[in-house]
């Protein structure tokens, strides 16, 4: 009977590993799973907070200017217990200098969404943390399953996608922070709220105030409080008021950037994604001001070069390629869509020449030759691959030439030639891109995200 | 506390834990500390019910023993009965009695009496009742002798396993094992595998078959006005799964968890929709009731042995009070009456049954005839499940109005099917259990043997396999958890 247990508690944890939570709502990134596959001892600066804190404080751009290893561990709406207890975990393999810690938690006393609830309960690891975390949650009934997180988490049979059987590569590199262009214009002042009211901190905020300064004291790490802008009410305005009167007398900084959005600069007309978030514009702004802020206060250490960061590099050329992405998608002429491809980091370029493309009165390998293609190869068409700046034919453009590979563990890139224009000359993952007129067709797949985020063709 | 909840997960290993290591003589003192937690983990004060029904039917078979005469005899049984099965109609029935008191004075225009009291149904309280009567009666029988320890005897009436919702046990069955387990040995590994398996497929029943066809079937009552023919037979017929999953799942999880604390508990299910009469049904489905109302009930008032006539009116009587039994609502005694109307109506048409077969020249020792037997007593059951299921008179005639209207078959091409609350893909995974429900129900049907007892005469790799296939299944697949409304088994009300 004993084996028994043994092999099924093997076979559970292997299905659960798949069933477990995953912050689908986000495209699968949790910031505690990017904690787990952080190396020990290699955070410098914790920014914790909710989707405020993701959205808007981009360590990959402290990296890039300082070489700060700063890490987002947040979760949208981050309560008071989990924010302590995420920290808790954090606090079981780093040594940060510095935790910044946003304070929209104070301002609510339940979750107003379920999932949130799953977001910031179930995504912890088992141990003592994770337990002593659920232990806190205010339906006792909840607590249970919470715990045994089976009752929660089987239902997701109906929901799993590749990316729960295969590693998702923005879970392991990334550090904490959602990227976005969107723009969502809001109105000017938004995040400022001038009422005075003051409503005095309940028990639980006090509680958590405290619990967070005895335990930079206890860990040693400098603690920052801060207030990330956001669309608020008086209601809410009133709590951080206390707030602020609360911590007056004590020796923590406190960093409101509600009040400094003049000074920051953000724009109501391109700095935001929606009404409670920045995008990366205001981000950007938002990221640098707290870089200054850091640095002129504590003497963090540039850890650039240093291999063991590799996961800060790769989130810096990620950011990147995600920039480029955006430009791409805003591109204004063909010319200036191929200038960016050929640049974007980890994509996969498919290019097809098929038809009397050389008939055009565009000048196709004008831009064909962006990807390195020699003219003769461009008049006698066919199908290439491009891949950090290498262009490889792959097929020609001969009846029942085929070239299959797989781009990774989920999609196999199928491309064949047997008459011009017909359905099966290329297909990713069984999806049909091929050319719809005589002329160069582009088909981007994205090698991080694992799809296709583009497809041009230039005629 | 329900098998399917995470508190019984906790609860059952540590009391098996326990109950193994400890010494015998504490074996049945520990038992029936946990039968008592268990019991209160629903309602605390619940617990005086079980308390009087325990102590009433202790007394009563230490009076009878004494008693000087069967006049004496008899008072203390009709003194036990009475006591007992007060306790029962007051908390059962009263609600029922009033509502339909108030029924007969709005008529003649009579003030109605108000409801002076807020009773909520004891759970378990028909099956322990009716479990302590029967000890009652087997000591006046002279069946069994009197117990003498009260802790035991209160083990018997409260043996968590089968507390609230059966098998009712009879009492040389159950309270020999309890003496028993003050003497034997560790529990053997087959009887830990057996028991093991029987709790999962239990659960299995219960958690992947009977709680997701219920969603088609609740779908299905609950938007009515939308259902047609086809709609109306499925949910019939998805109805008569969902009760088996439910009730039978529930017994094998309580044979299973006794079995794996050495207890045999008598079987209450055997393959009940293979039966091929109405007869042969009630041997097979609740065993452990049907043979309680043959023996306390329907022999005593005479059963076939005072002619025809009162035969029929046993029947009619003992299967309205079966139907009574399961709720204090008159599609429960309809749902009754109409079983002993079968049962009357299949033995007075047994001559004419035998004259058409004879003059259609229908070969009775064939499979087609037998097969042709069992479709019919599914198919009167199952009408019969209907009346059961319907939450009033006036629903119940609408659901036959819908049954016999509309009759639109493409609701099954056109995914009109989809919109009672069951989409495609679980509709793939309820077809996937319900095969191996067919498996299973076979594999007993045609070897006589259950799941569990199959599995113990199988390689250990086997066992393995079955065992890990159904922990996944029950894990992934089964209707649990925060997104879901977990349902009460259904016997759980009675």
């Amino acid at each position: 009977m004993l084996g028994f247990f043994v092999i099924a508690a093997v076979c559970l944890n292997k299905i659960y590993g798949v069933l477990r939570w995953k912050d689908t709502m986000g495209n699968y990134l949790s910031s505690i799973d990017q904690l787990y596959h952080t190396d020990e001892n290699l955070i410098d600066v914790v920014f914790l907070g909710s989707s405020h804190c993701y959205y808007e404080i981009y360590p990959e751009l402290l990296w890039e200017e300082k070489g700060i290893a700063g890490f987002d561990l947040a979760v949208s709406a981050q309560d008071r217990d989990s924010a302590y207890y995420q920290l808790k975990e954090l606090l079981k393999t780093q040594h940060p200098e510095v935790v910044v810690a946003d304070i929209y938690g104070i301002c609510y006393e339940n979750h107003q969404v379920e999932s949130n609830v799953y977001r910031n309960y179930l995504s912890m690891r088992f141990s003592l943390n994770s337990i002593a975390h659920i232990m806190t949650y205010g339906e006792r009934e909840k607590r249970k399953e919470l715990l045994a997180k089976w009752p929660i988490v089987h239902t997701r049979y109906r929901e799993l996608k590749e990316f729960d059987f295969v590693p998702y590569e923005p879970g392991m590199i990334g550090r904490g922070s959602l990227i976005t262009w969107n723009i969502c214009p809001v109105k000017e002042n938004n995040a400022v709220n001038l009422c005075e009211t003051v409503e005095p901190l309940n028990d639980k905020n006090r509680e958590w105030v405290e619990k967070m300064i005895a335990l930079s004291r206890e860990e040693g790490f400098e603690l920052i409080f801060s207030l990330i802008p956001w669309e608020r009410g008086d209601d809410k305005q009133a709590i951080l008021n206390g707030f602020k009167e609360y911590i007056a007398g004590k020796e923590v900084a406190f960093l409101d950037f509600s009040q400094l959005t003049e000074e920051l600069d953000i724009s109501a007309a391109t700095d935001w994604t929606d009404p409670e978030h920045l995008n990366a514009r205001g981000a950007r702004k938002l990221t640098g001001y707290l870089e200054e802020y850091l640095t002129e206060r504590y003497e963090l250490p540039d850890r650039r070069g240093d291999e063991r960061y590799y996961q800060w590099d790769a989130a810096l050329e990620r950011y990147h390629q995600i920039e480029m992405l955006e430009q791409l998608m805003h591109a204004e002429d063909w010319g200036e869509y191929v200038s960016i491809l050929a640049e974007i980091p980890r994509v996969t370029c498919v290019l097809s020449l098929e038809g009397a493309y050389d008939a055009s009165f565009t000048d196709i390998y004008s831009h064909a030759v962006r990807f390195n293609m020699d003219y003769e190869d461009y008049l006698s068409g066919g199908k290439w691959l491009y891949r950090d700046g290498i262009l490889e034919k792959v097929c020609e453009n001969v009846p029942g030439s085929e070239f299959i590979c797989d781009l990774n563990e989920i999609d196999t890139l199928r491309v064949r030639y047997e008459e011009d224009f017909a359905g099966d000359n290329i297909r990713i993952d069984g999806i049909s891109y091929r050319n719809t007129v005589a002329g160069l067709r582009i088909v981007v797949y994205d090698d991080i995200e694992k799809k296709v985020v583009s497809v041009k063709e230039i005629y | 506390m329900l098998f399917n909840s995470v508190d019984f997960l906790i609860f059952f290993p540590i009391v098996v834990l326990i109950y193994l290591v400890i010494p015998r003589k504490l074996k049945y003192i520990w038992l029936l500390i946990a039968s008592y937690f268990f019991y209160m983990s629903w309602d605390a004060k619940y617990v005086v019910l079980l308390i009087f029904s325990t102590v009433v039917t202790y007394l009563s078979g230490i009076f009878i023993e004494k008693a000087a005469g069967d006049t004496q005899k008899k008072l203390v049984v009709a003194v036990s009965f009475i006591a007992n099965l007060s306790v029962l109609a007051f908390f059962k029935y009263f609600d029922f009695f009033l509502h339909n008191l108030n029924k007969i004075l709005a008529i003649a225009q009579i003030r109605l009496i108000d409801n002076p009291f807020s009773l909520l149904l004891p759970v378990g309280i028909s099956f322990y009742t009716f479990q302590a009567l029967g000890y009652t009666m087997d000591v006046y029988r002279g069946k069994t002798v009197p117990e003498r320890n009260l802790l035991k005897y209160a083990l018997f009436v409260s043996f968590f396993p089968q507390l609230v919702a059966g098998p009712i046990e009879k009492t040389e069955h159950l309270l020999g094992q309890i003496h028993e387990s003050c003497r034997k040995k560790m529990v053997s590994f087959d009887k830990l595998i057996s028991g093991f398996t029987l709790m999962l497929w239990g659960l299995f029943m219960k958690m992947v078959v009977a709680d997701r066809i219920s969603v088609f079937v609740d779908g299905v009552f609950k938007e009515l006005y939308m259902a047609g023919t086809v709609e109306t037979v499925l949910a019939a017929v998805a109805f008569a799964i969902q009760i088996y999953g439910d009730f039978a799942g529930y017994s094998a999880v309580a044979i299973g968890a006794a079995r794996i604390m050495g207890f045999d508990l008598i079987e209450n299910f055997d393959t009940p929709y293979f039966a091929d009469s109405i007869g042969d049904f009630w041997r097979r489905w609740h065993i452990s009731l049907s043979s309680w109302f043959r023996d306390y009930l329907y022999i005593p008032l005479g059963g076939n042995r005072k002619g025809r006539l009162r035969k029929y009116c046993n029947l009619m009587i003992t299967f309205c009070l079966s139907g009574l039994w399961h709720g204090a609502a008159w599609t429960f005694i309809i749902w009754g009456g109409i079983h002993g109307l079968y049962q009357v109506a299949g033995d007075l048409l047994k001559p004419v049954k035998k004259k058409i077969n004879e003059f259609l020249h229908v070969r009775t020792d064939v499979f087609s005839y037998k097969l042709g037997k069992i479709f019919t007593t599914f198919v009167l059951v199952d009408f019969a499940w209907i009346v059961f299921r319907a939450d009033s008179i006036g629903q119940l005639r609408f659901f036959f109005n819908r049954m016999f209207t509309r009759f639109n078959p493409w609701v099954l091409f056109d995914e009109g099917i989809f919109r009672y609350g069951i989409d495609r893909r679980e509709w793939g995974i309820l077809a996937a259990a319900l095969l191996v429900l067919l498996a299973v129900d076979l594999l007993r049907y045609k070897k006589r043997i259950s799941l569990g007892d199959f599995l113990i005469r199988q390689n250990l790799w086997f066992q393995y396999a079955v065992l890990l296939l159904l922990t996944v299944s029950i894990l992934v697949y089964g209707e649990y958890g925060i997104n879901f409304d977990s349902r009460q088994f259904i016997y759980f009300q009675f």
